[in-house]
């Protein structure tokens, strides 16, 4: 009190005074709490432009590659060609049909996870178009078309894997939402599949030409591994043919067979189709690059040149059955017939365990280190021509058109080296087998085996057409009857839902297989 | 009426004036003399306080003892203080001739024991702990001020009740973890706050990519031992609710030394240790370990007997083939790594000022090696406070410390590779028939190291393991932390009861880390991408806290003494990282990022987080007995979405000095006897930031484009998970304060807890943040200090026990399973159970033969197949492995004849029932003895080291060496043991996780021993020192335990409520010895 009279100390006093007074006003400026993440956008900055869906399709790509495991083993493991060499855990029991619902191969996360990135571009990218004045309408329905192909793809692998499943149309958005969804049964998903390819057939790119790239295998790697419409014609065949509407199905094989961009690759040329891959017979095929730094794994599931220890999966080839048949070609024991597709094709002639077609990288087989060094960069292929023409052959079989579906069978096999061959005539399901068999030559370890079993065992409503192949291929003729049991019932072709999920979606209810159990 | 008004201001003005005139004019003087002999003290510091303690003028005494100062104000008091002196006080009043006669300070020079009443400062109001009515914890550093600590944490380990403090390793610079009270959360942190000079540190929140550098630097070692003044825990939520959220775990409260009055110290202490690793586990010779391969083999049917050509012809001892020797050894390989450690530590401080400076510098450096070769830990502190008065109404103050070191160690605890790089637990499980050099065919050791490719000799050996000693001498994991910290503050007395501070605390971290694994350590092929493999990276962080305080104190007539204070705080938070991953650089000589051949990752990261609370703090004392003190704290933090960022947390605490009241009077005997109750709330925010939002990420390719992905939901319901705390005291001080304890118990509720939820898969998110689920703690601790001797010989016993019971009160249905898989364990969050509850399998011996592996029913009647036979015991479904003769018997408690979840029961809690410390010093003239022993009782601790070393199947352990104890294996049938066979099949589940490996982790140590020489008054004198001392230090010589492993103390991460105790192999805490000097004149 007394030195408030001493004026000197005053003006001393104040300049403190006033430098606290300052900090303090500085450091209101902070106090805000708003706090934005550099390294990501939020919701509601997104969304502004065309660029932010064509990068949020390309995030949607990128999921899908996440699943390329889940299509292998779905589609193949439990098929007779493919045997697991190195198990990590759950592979075996697929394998042998012991599948239970704590196998975490029953876990459909990736799937969904792209599902959902998919239904997200579903419902923003209107806004952003409505942000975006140079973002047309039309550019907005190739996206829309884009995203409702690519989610029918994604619901036609888990109609073919699970018997009943909850079908998701909204994306996950905010923690106000019912997370628990009630499953749907697989008919009726296909048949809202078949309502999205049908929308989207009209809606999406015809080709790539309208915009520049920087090279032409850039180019070629969007015209293979985007959506267009041939790959919506292609999905649609497939989807017609599981569903047993078979004109349908040869309509939409035909707009692929007479559309001049898709050729079969010359016979000593078919290792082409897995690398580098991209060929005319290629319709869809998932991409993967080294040079882009994208690269996969599917390669190194089958060789140990990328540095991991183990092959998970080799070839199947127990002699005196009809997958080592298969494997070696049907007339490999004649050296003057070849199948391109057999030794150094499929699998490697210097160690036959090897499957080559993805191992590999041309027909010489005896490379220890075959594909590019460390391009771990193997497309998955969802859809080629050979696979459009078979399709096609099974339909025509199906309407009675038997002499076309063989004509189909032939060109298939003669580009494969069989030369002068004719088939007879036989009855609507011998040909359907001859067919069969034909796509186990063509599509080994092409994750579609199984669902291809599965598709014409419930055609001709007889389990034998799987338990007989699956029986004969792996067991003892002693235990062929065990093995046969096994996939005795419909139901039990269709994996379970994992336990962890039906703990949390108390809505979902077990495949009754699996409940028996 | 103007003017009448007008001059009575006028009137007053002048009169205050005057009468300051007339104190200034006050002149008081007198001499200072030895009351022993009455000579004169030449250069004793005289200083003039008013009446809240601020220094107003100070002056020494002349070459007579005299002095003269001159008085500014009324109600002043004189300290006289002269080194060797007791110091006195003495209220000026009227006096203008003060004669101060000194007493010679005798007890100082032996010993000064601090008795009871200590001053507590939270870090923004100064309280006599005897008026704290929250639980506090000041620890008393005179005991530990001559330990060979270099860290805190090693300070104050079990010496705080209620305070859980491990190491995470026994190696040089491993971080550690401290707990208090129990976990409190499921999912957020439960680490303490740390708060250095009024410096936070946040903790490590969460940052993902930097997973290594978040376990192994703790803010504690910024650290130097020798510079601190004063350790305080804050407990419960009536003391740590003036930190906010950040405090809701505890708070641990470090002030450094700092400088003092007219007085220069300059202080230099010394240590050297030696450092020896605990006893190992036996392990097998290399002659045994051969005979168990193939015996394993035998026993999976993979052995050729063919005297033409064998499998493993390697191990059979044939003297004709080329690798011979390299086959033949009986190699210690946990020999070959350990060594003696030793560590240097030297500090040096200077401390000193004037009337309106004081300072304080301190530099320290600290160079250890430790135990296991190729580890080492290097530190530099330095620290500078000063104090600054500008003037009586104005003051400065700051405190600035920067420390950098360096870790170096070889252990690689990474994902990438099936197991761990840890060389001590390779050591164990490397083969003991291999040597640590090449030897040619005649047996000479040449100079390589023999690395076997593990391409080509993968039927003998883990692919993963490389020859350790080779590891620790070529591998190095270099781990530097450097910090800045600085807090600076301004005191301005706006009028006499009303003071304002304005302080900002700044805190900069830079953790660089890297590795290198050359090629020739692991000798795998050219194109493995474990081949000259590298680890690069970086995190920084900025912590910068602005606050301003404004206190109002008053003291009316002693009967009230009121505290009120407000504080407004904000903090920002933000942090950068980095991380370059990459392997196959053309030649082990070329090393980083330039060189590499294959890009593995690349990854940054950045982060901001902020908080901002508003908060009320009053303290009231009645009589000097009756105390109430509260707080509300109004905070608001980034994390949450804009509905939620806010939440109100009050507390509120009594307290009765029941001692004072008259009736206590004829109790004698007690000097003090005070009750406390306290209530109060704390949040807990998340550790992540941005939860709120929904963000989207560019990480992700496709064809030659970035994709952009959504990371999450929007989290619209997120909220302050919160902890209500009850806790009840008493503090007592008996017979002269001889005797002092204290005793709590406590109650901590927490409610919304912040957990990841997993969601349906379907709804493509994994899990999401939300508030659900309850927690409580419950506990009592109990602290006692005893002078049992006070004459000639000193001698005085402390000890405290702490005991926390945790339980999951509530957590709703669907997650009730949440499981954790660990080494085999499931670890469960159950409603009912506490966290860090895990299961298993029950273990009950070893099958003698095939007939005994059957199915039995409840009644013990073995079950038949349909055919007649007997049912066969399988692992997990029907299809399942077979048990037979030699394998392990695990109870089937449902009796369905599959071993499997089902027989999966709790078998381990890895809190313990309780722990603390106790010790005892004994003083003697020159001569102390100190020695602490700490303990904990009731843990459980999975023995993951055993469990891989009496392993004996394949899978990761292929091939490992093991334990001696599997001598007395199952063997033929028949054999009864409790070892099962060995078979090296990954099909066989002999080691399935079961309580076979759990075991009792309590533990008894004898943490320090001391004995110290302190130069007696005489000699200093002689040589003008003001303390010399000399001590001898042994730090954990002695263990009592039943624990199997190396060493029973296991840290449990805070940072992870799913962590429970697990030996995996770390380095063992050292038994150690030092030599110290500590020298100040």
């Amino acid at each position: 009190m007394m030195k408030i009279m001493d004026m000197k100390f005053n003006i001393a006093n104040y300049k403190y005074l006033l430098s606290i007074i300052i900090m303090f006003v500085l450091s209101t400026c902070e106090s805000m709490l708003d706090t934005f993440p550099e390294d990501s956008k939020i919701r509601e900055e997104y969304w502004k432009m065309q660029d932010d869906v064509e990068s949020a399709i390309i995030g949607s790509y990128n999921s899908i590659q996440d699943c390329v495991l889940k299509f292998f083993v779905w589609g193949e493991l439990r098929g007779e060609l493919v045997k697991v060499s190195i198990d990590p855990g759950g592979l075996e029991d697929i394998n042998e049909h012991l599948i239970n619902e704590h196998n975490w191969y029953c876990r459909w996360h990736e799937i969904y996870s792209a599902i959902n990135k998919v239904n997200t571009v579903l419902k923003f990218a209107p806004l952003a178009q409505k942000n975006d004045d140079t973002f047309s309408e039309e550019e907005l329905d190739e996206y829309i078309g884009e995203c409702l192909t690519l989610r029918a793809l994604l619901y036609f692998y888990l109609v073919r894997t699970f018997f009943e499943f909850p079908y998701i149309t909204n994306p996950s958005d905010n923690d106000q939402q019912e997370f628990s969804i009630p499953a749907s049964s697989g008919d009726q998903v296909l048949d809202s599949i078949v309502s999205d390819l049908l929308r989207a057939k009209d809606i999406v790119r015809t080709d790539f030409d309208d915009l520049t790239f920087e090279n032409e295998a850039i180019k070629l790697a969007y015209e293979k591994g985007r959506v267009t419409k041939p790959v919506v014609w292609a999905i649609l065949t497939d989807v017609y043919l599981t569903k047993g509407e078979y004109e349908n199905a040869v309509v939409y094989a035909d707009s692929i067979i007479y559309d001049t961009r898709f050729q079969l690759v010359g016979g000593s040329q078919w290792m082409l189709n897995f690398f580098p891959g991209n060929t005319t017979e290629s319709i869809f095929e998932l991409q993967f690059s080294k040079t882009y730094y994208d690269e996969g794994k599917l390669a190194s599931w089958f060789t140990t040149d990328f540095g991991d220890d183990n092959i998970l999966f080799t070839n199947r080839r127990n002699r005196n059955t009809r997958t080592y048949k298969y494997w070696e070609g049907d007339d490999y024991a004649n050296p003057s017939v070849k199948d391109f597709r057999g030794p150094n094709g499929t699998f490697s002639a210097e160690n036959k365990e090897i499957i080559w077609k993805w191992a590999g990288k041309d027909r010489s087989g005896g490379s220890t280190y075959a594909r590019d060094l460390f391009s771990n960069d193997a497309n998955w292929i969802f859809y080629r021509l050979a696979d459009i023409i078979l399709m096609k052959a099974e339909a025509l079989n199906r309407l009675q058109q038997p002499d076309q579906a063989i004509d189909l069978l032939l060109e298939i096999r003669e580009r494969a080296g069989y030369t002068n061959e004719t088939i007879e005539t036989g009855y609507e399901n011998s040909l359907e087998e001859l067919i069969l068999d034909e796509r186990a030559r063509e599509f080994a370890a092409e994750g579609k085996r199984w669902f291809d079993l599965v598709r014409i065992a419930k055609r001709q409503d007889n389990y034998e057409i799987i338990a007989d192949r699956i029986a004969d291929a792996i067991a003892y003729p002693s235990e062929q009857g065990i093995w046969k049991a096994r996939v005795f019932k419909p139901l039990s072709w269709y994996f379970p839902i994992h336990r962890d999920e039906l703990d949390l979606n108390r809505m979902l209810t077990q495949n009754p297989y699996y409940e028996e159990k | 009426m103007k003017i009448y008004r007008n001059s009575k201001y006028l009137v007053f003005v002048l009169l205050l004036a005057f009468s300051n005139i007339i104190y200034s004019q006050k002149i008081i003087k007198g001499v200072v003399t030895d009351k022993s002999d009455n000579s004169s003290l030449p250069g004793a510091n005289i200083i003039l306080k008013n009446v809240n303690n601020r220094i107003l003028l100070g002056t020494v005494t002349d070459p007579n003892g005299r002095y003269t100062i001159q008085v500014p104000e009324e109600n002043t008091i004189l300290h006289v203080t002269f080194l060797g002196y007791t110091k006195q006080e003495i209220p000026v009043g009227d006096k203008s001739v003060i004669n101060v006669a000194l007493e010679r300070e005798t007890t100082k020079i032996d010993e000064v024991v601090v008795v009871g009443q200590k001053k507590v400062s939270d870090g923004y109001m100064n309280i006599d702990q005897r008026n704290l009515a929250s639980a506090v914890v000041n620890l008393d550093l005179e005991e530990v001020v001559n330990s060979s600590a270099t860290s805190v944490t090693e300070m104050i380990q079990g010496r705080a009740p209620g305070v859980q403090i491990t190491a995470n390793s026994g190696n040089p610079g491993a971080g550690y973890t401290i707990k208090i009270r129990g976990n409190t959360s499921l999912n957020s942190s439960n680490e303490p706050l740390i708060v250095i000079d009024n410096v936070p540190y946040e903790g490590k929140l969460g940052l993902t990519n930097v997973s290594d550098l978040t376990s192994a630097h703790s803010p504690l070692s910024d650290v130097n031992p020798a510079d601190i003044e004063s350790i305080v825990v804050l407990k419960d939520a009536a003391s740590t609710a003036i930190y906010g959220s950040k405090g809701a775990n505890g708070v641990v409260l470090i002030k450094t030394k700092r400088g003092k009055t007219n007085r220069t110290d300059v202080t230099f202490t010394g240590n050297v240790s030696i450092q020896n690793a605990p006893k190992n586990v036996p392990l097998l010779s290399g002659d045994d370990m051969k005979i168990l391969i193939l015996e394993g083999e035998q026993n999976r049917g993979n052995l050729v007997e063919d005297p033409d050509d064998p499998s493993y012809p390697e191990l059979r001892d044939d003297p004709t083939r080329q690798d011979y020797y390299n086959y033949n050894n009986n190699t210690d390989w946990l020999k070959e790594i350990q060594r003696t450690g030793y560590t240097f530590d030297n500090n040096f401080s200077l401390r000193g000022g004037g009337n309106t400076t004081r300072y304080s510098f301190s530099v320290g450096s600290t160079n250890q090696t430790g135990t296991t070769s190729g580890t080492r830990y290097d530190r530099l502190t330095t620290g500078f406070n000063l104090d600054y008065t500008i003037s009586d109404k104005l003051s400065f103050k700051s405190s600035t410390g920067y420390t950098r070191s360096k870790t170096v160690t070889s252990e690689i605890w990474e994902k990438w590779v099936d197991e761990k790089q840890n060389p001590t637990a390779t050591a164990g499980m490397y083969p003991s028939f291999l040597p640590v050099y090449k030897r040619d065919v005649d047996g000479n050791v040449l100079d390589d190291y023999y690395i076997p490719n593990p391409n080509l000799e993968n039927n003998l050996f883990d692919r993963t393991k490389y020859n350790p000693y080779a590891w620790t001498e070529l591998v190095s994991y270099n781990k530097h932390n450097s910090s800045f910290r600085t807090n600076l503050q301004l005191i301005l007395d706006i009028f006499k009861r009303f003071n304002f501070t304005s302080r900002i605390s700044v805190d900069f971290s830079d953790n660089n880390s890297d590795y290198f694994i050359p090629s020739v350590a692991t000798n795998r092929n050219w194109n493995d991408n474990m081949v000259n493999r590298s680890k690069i990276s970086d995190w920084n962080t900025q912590n910068v806290i602005q606050e301003n305080l404004l206190s109002y104190q008053h003291n009316i007539k002693d009967i009230h003494l009121i505290t009120i204070m407000g504080v407004t705080k904000m903090s920002w938070w933000k942090e950068k990282s980095f991380t370059e991953e990459s392997s196959n650089s053309g030649s082990f000589a070329l090393e980083g990022m330039d060189a590499t051949n294959r890009w593995l990752s690349l990854s940054s990261g950045s982060g901001e987080y902020k908080t901002n609370s508003f908060m009320g703090n009053f303290h009231y004392v009645l009589l000097d007995r009756y105390i109430l003190q509260g707080t509300l704290n109004y905070e608001g933090s980034s994390k949450f979405g804009y509905s939620n960022r806010y939440a109100t947390f009050p507390t509120l605490a009594v307290s009765w000095r029941i001692s004072d009241e008259p009736f206590m009077s004829a109790f004698e005997f007690i000097n003090d006897l005070k009750f406390r109750y306290s209530w109060g709330y704390a949040g807990n925010d998340p550790k992540d930031k941005y939860l709120f939002f929904s963000r989207y990420s560019a990480n992700v390719r496709y064809l030659d484009k970035i994709g952009v992905t959504p990371d999450n939901i929007q989290l619209n319901t997120l909220r302050w998970e919160t902890t209500k705390t009850n806790n009840l005291g008493m503090d007592v001080y008996l017979f002269s304060n001889r005797w002092s304890f204290t005793l709590e118990v406590y109650e901590k509720y927490t409610e919304d807890l912040l957990m990841e939820r997993n969601l349906p898969a379907s709804t493509g998110i994994e899990k999401y943040w939300t508030n659900f689920g309850d927690v409580r703690n419950r506990g009592i601790e109990f602290s006692t200090d005893i002078r049992i001797l006070d004459k000639a010989v000193k001698w005085s016993f402390n000890f405290n026990i702490s005991t926390n019971r945790n339980q999951i009160v509530y957590l709703p249905e669907d997650n009730n399973m949440s499981v954790t898989w660990e080494e085999g364990y499931p670890i469960k969050a159950i409603m009912g159970d506490p966290i860090g509850t895990f299961y298993g399998l029950k273990y009950e011996g070893v099958y003698p033969t095939d007939e005994d592996a059957v199915v039995k029913d409840a009644n013990g009647n073995i079950v038949y197949e349909l055919d007649g036979e007997p049912k066969e015991i399988r692992y997990n479904d029907r299809n399942g492995y077979v048990f037979v003769g030699g394998d392990a018997i695990y109870s089937d408690l449902n009796h369905d004849g599959l071993i499997n979840d089902l027989d999966r029961v709790k078998i381990g809690d890895a809190n313990p029932d309780f722990f603390g410390g106790f010790g005892t010093r004994l003083a003697w003239k020159a001569w102390i003895l100190d020695c602490f022993f700490q303990y904990q009782v009731g843990n459980d601790v999975i023995n993951v080291a055993r469990k891989n070393l009496e392993a004996m199947p394949g899978g990761a352990n292929k091939n490992a060496n093991q334990a001696t104890s599997v001598l007395g294996r199952w063997r033929k049938s028949g054999d009864i043991t409790d070892i099962p066979r060995v078979t090296f099949d990954e099909n066989a589940h002999n080691n399935e996780g079961s309580d076979r490996y759990v075991e009792d982790g309590s533990y008894m140590r004898l943490k320090t021993l001391s004995l110290t020489y302190n130069l007696p008054q005489e000699l200093l004198e002689k040589f003008k020192l003001q303390n010399l001392s000399v001590f001898l230090n042994g730090y954990n010589l002695l263990t009592f335990t039943n624990y199997k492993g190396q060493d029973p103390e296991i840290s449990i991460a805070s940072t992870n409520p799913w962590a429970v105790g697990m030996d995996k192999y770390q380095t063992a805490r050292s038994i150690s010895y030092t030599l110290g000097l500590k020298l100040t004149f």
